[in-house]
């Protein structure tokens, strides 16, 4: 009787405790308090960011500036992308946000609403700092409506063509170069192609800011047009710069399919030499120096051109709690991150490329076995932000999921165009 | 619950609760006040949140607009949630029998003497010790179709040995099955194993003498005997079967063209709250989760008469 008992009570309350564990995951709340080491009267500052290779040079940045500005102690914190954006908003939700952190296009519309960043832009006309010197279409993702400036930027990437030089030159083919197009890149590929060995002349996998994006934009298409209320697959130029890239893995087999992308991943094709081109963002850079192979075997390029020259491009930018404790040593800590000196030193470790314009050099001296100059610089001039609205996140979704039919063969970019319409405009209709 | 029911004892034996009884009672609530606040904190009080929430249009950090049954509709009209809702059942409706029928024939067969059984039961609990993330990353690679190990067994048996087990519409929830199972057994044979061992010797030794077979054994003494513990263990690994999440997180990407033919409801529902930051849409979701499970282990409760023996 005894066990009876004990299982009509234990079942339900294990059934009632399964349930809402799942309602309550994933608002874990780390409190890492800013401790005030009281009598001495130090600061300490908190600052996240979700780059883990990036620590060392944002340690960096931090112990210099604890040089210059005694009682003020930086404490640098890592979490990865994944957990980043639940515990941010998890932290403003409970009033324990980091004083500083990182801030990013596709989620900066959430932190507009309800006073969770500090508007900088008092701060910024009192200490003087010249807003021209980073890319303007960088700056003012982080501007609101209403004008206020919630973050100043930090860095900023653009898309390259990275390539494998050890499989060109077993070919006897020249590298990729700025003079290269649409046809160039297709015909290498297919030169370079080798069923036997499993090796792909190109990687078109299924992502939008490292991959098809870009092609978009230089076949003359767009993703959103400029009030934010159209998809751009209303275009034709749209769906035809999509199913070109989509070819070249479904038509052309010059790269692995979106299937063969769920085993390995575009990562593993490049980095174990099995694929000869492929398009990363320039920040992979710091990833790929750390891998053995790409270390030595690769290079990269500016982009292809199509109908015209386009590359996607982005940037992060430094956003402060509404809420610290320390405003004032904390405006002080991004005045320092934006700084020529700062971004120096950040360029110097090879984080991230620097947002300001004078400390771009350090970065591209970080890595001399990469030629960044030309991905980074040259073609900023016809680079397009990565588009971004209120709800960047929802309509990627249902892009994802559309474009994904489309990948797997099901049926093809024009068929697939008015249910792309009619769902991103549904998304973008409701912000 | 057990609070309550030592008062009305108490009111019950005396009319009246003398001071030491009273004291007993303050210290009663004392201790169990460290679960009991945990409990309410983290369980019950967000349980009635996500309710609010679901008929909500929630905003992060503005105001949150009732919204009616607004999310219910759209999810019954989204094939995204019927689709995760026949992932969820088909894995939980043939991963629990399976792990459970396994779990029960290695818990017989350990429950013998044996040579090095120790050694055995170690091997059969492992999976339980090892992390998630640890798991599916390795079976990502047991899977993979070109250098997994599955695939080459299977070319080595003569069988094409080409299956994309990560890929292919039809066996990607395959794959999410066998892994479950595999995780499960472990535990669920543990369980079984404890059941087993509080049957009493005697009942064999009269059976054997009875002339009954090692089979006719298990069928008419252990079976019968272990049905409390079969039924705890079917009713708790339901349960987490139908919650499934992060097998299917660590597997399987969004950019994954069958994703559509694997994700669960505990899936559908993160990615709704905490990816695409929907969470009133995501509390609707996560509503219809604890009603199926509630459903469903109520039907269970009910027949438990049919076939759980709890006294001989």
């Amino acid at each position: 009787m005894k066990t009876k008992k004990f299982m009509k009570r234990i079942i339900p309350f294990s059934m009632l405790a399964a349930g809402l564990i799942l309602s309550s995951c994933g608002n874990t709340n780390d409190t890492t308090d800013s401790e005030e080491a009281g009598n001495s009267g130090d600061v300490t500052l908190d600052y996240m960011i979700w780059n883990a290779s990036g620590k060392d040079g944002m340690d960096a940045i931090a112990r210099a500036f604890e040089e210059e500005n005694p009682g003020i102690k930086v404490n640098v914190q890592v979490t990865p992308w994944d957990q980043y954006w639940p515990k941010l908003e998890a932290a403003a939700l409970g009033g324990s946000m980091p004083d500083l952190f990182v801030m990013h296009s596709q989620e900066v519309a959430k932190y507009t609403e309800g006073d969770v960043l500090l508007p900088l832009n008092d701060y910024i006309e009192e200490a003087d700092i010249d807003m021209s010197k980073y890319p303007e279409d960088i700056s003012e993702i982080y501007l609101t409506e209403e004008d206020e400036q919630l973050a100043i930027p930090r860095d900023y990437d653009t898309i390259g063509l990275w390539y494998n030089k050890e499989i060109f030159d077993e070919a006897g083919i020249d590298y990729p170069d700025e003079t290269w197009t649409w046809d160039t890149l297709l015909d290498t590929a297919l030169e370079l192609t080798d069923e036997k060995n499993e090796i792909y002349g190109m990687l078109a996998p299924v992502n939008n800011q490292e991959g098809y994006y870009s092609f978009l934009y230089q076949n003359d298409g767009y993703v959103l047009n400029d009030d934010k209320t159209e998809s751009g697959f209303r275009d034709p130029n749209t769906v035809e710069g999509m199913q070109w890239y989509v070819d070249l893995s479904l038509d052309h087999g010059v790269s692995p399919t979106a299937a063969q992308f769920a085993d390995n991943d575009r990562m593993v094709y490049f980095q174990s030499g099995r694929a000869a081109m492929g398009t990363f963002g320039s920040y992979q850079a710091s990833t790929f120096v750390r891998n053995e192979y790409t270390a030595e075997h690769i290079d990269v390029a500016p982009l292809p051109k199509g109908k015209t020259n386009a590359t996607i491009y982005n940037g992060t930018g430094n956003s402060i709690a509404a809420d610290t404790d320390h405003p004032e040593e904390a405006l002080q800590f991004l005045g320092f991150l934006s700084s020529e000196e700062g971004q120096r030193i950040m360029g110097e470790h090879g984080t991230t490329m620097p947002s300001h314009e004078d400390a771009r050099d350090a970065y591209l001296d970080a890595y001399p076995q990469y030629n960044l100059e030309p991905v980074l610089i040259d073609q900023l001039d016809d680079a397009v932000i990565k588009p971004y609205s209120d709800k960047t996140k929802m309509w990627s979704d249902v892009e994802n999921d559309i474009i994904l039919s489309v990948f797997s063969g099901e049926r093809t970019m024009e068929e697939a165009a008015d249910d792309m319409v009619t769902g991103v405009e549904n998304v973008l209709s409701t912000e | 619950m057990t609070e309550q029911s030592t008062t009305k004892k108490f009111k019950k034996n005396k009319k009246r609760k003398s001071a030491r009884q009273k004291d007993m009672i303050k210290w009663a609530w004392v201790l169990i006040a460290p679960t009991f606040i945990g409990l309410l904190v983290l369980n019950i009080i967000p349980v009635f949140i996500t309710g609010v929430m679901s008929f909500q249009s929630v905003s992060t950090f503005g105001e949150s607009l009732f919204i009616g049954f607004q999310n219910y509709i759209r999810l019954f009209q989204d094939i995204e949630f019927w689709s995760s809702l026949k992932n969820t059942l088909l894995y939980a409706f043939i991963q629990v029998p399976a792990t459970v029928v396994i779990a029960t024939i290695l818990a017989v067969l350990l429950n013998s003497k044996m040579e090095g059984l120790s050694f055995y039961r170690t091997l059969y609990f492992m999976p339980m010790l090892a992390a998630p993330a640890a798991v599916a990353m390795v079976w990502r690679w047991l899977f993979n179709s070109q250098f997994g190990l599955v695939n080459q067994i299977l070319q080595f048996f003569g069988m094409s040995g080409s299956i994309q087990w990560l890929s292919d519409p039809n066996v990607i929830i395959w794959s999410l099955i066998i892994v479950g199972i595999w995780s499960n057994i472990g535990y669920n044979m543990i369980l079984v194993l404890a059941g087993l061992q509080e049957i009493p010797k005697t009942y064999y030794e009269s059976a054997t003498l009875a002339g009954a077979n090692k089979f006719q054994q298990f069928f008419h003494i252990s079976l019968p005997l272990l049905t409390p513990q079969l039924f705890f263990v079917v009713v708790t690994s339901l349960i987490t079967s139908l919650q499934v999440f992060d097998l299917v997180y660590l597997m399987f990407s969004n950019t994954n063209p069958s994703l559509i033919n694997v994700q669960t409801l505990a899936y559908m529902f993160y990615n709704e709250s905490f990816v695409l930051g929907d969470q009133g849409y995501g509390a609707a979701i996560a509503i219809m989760l604890v009603i199926l499970i509630s459903i469903l282990t109520f039907i269970q409760l009910k027949f438990q008469d049919r076939w759980v023996h709890y006294d001989i």
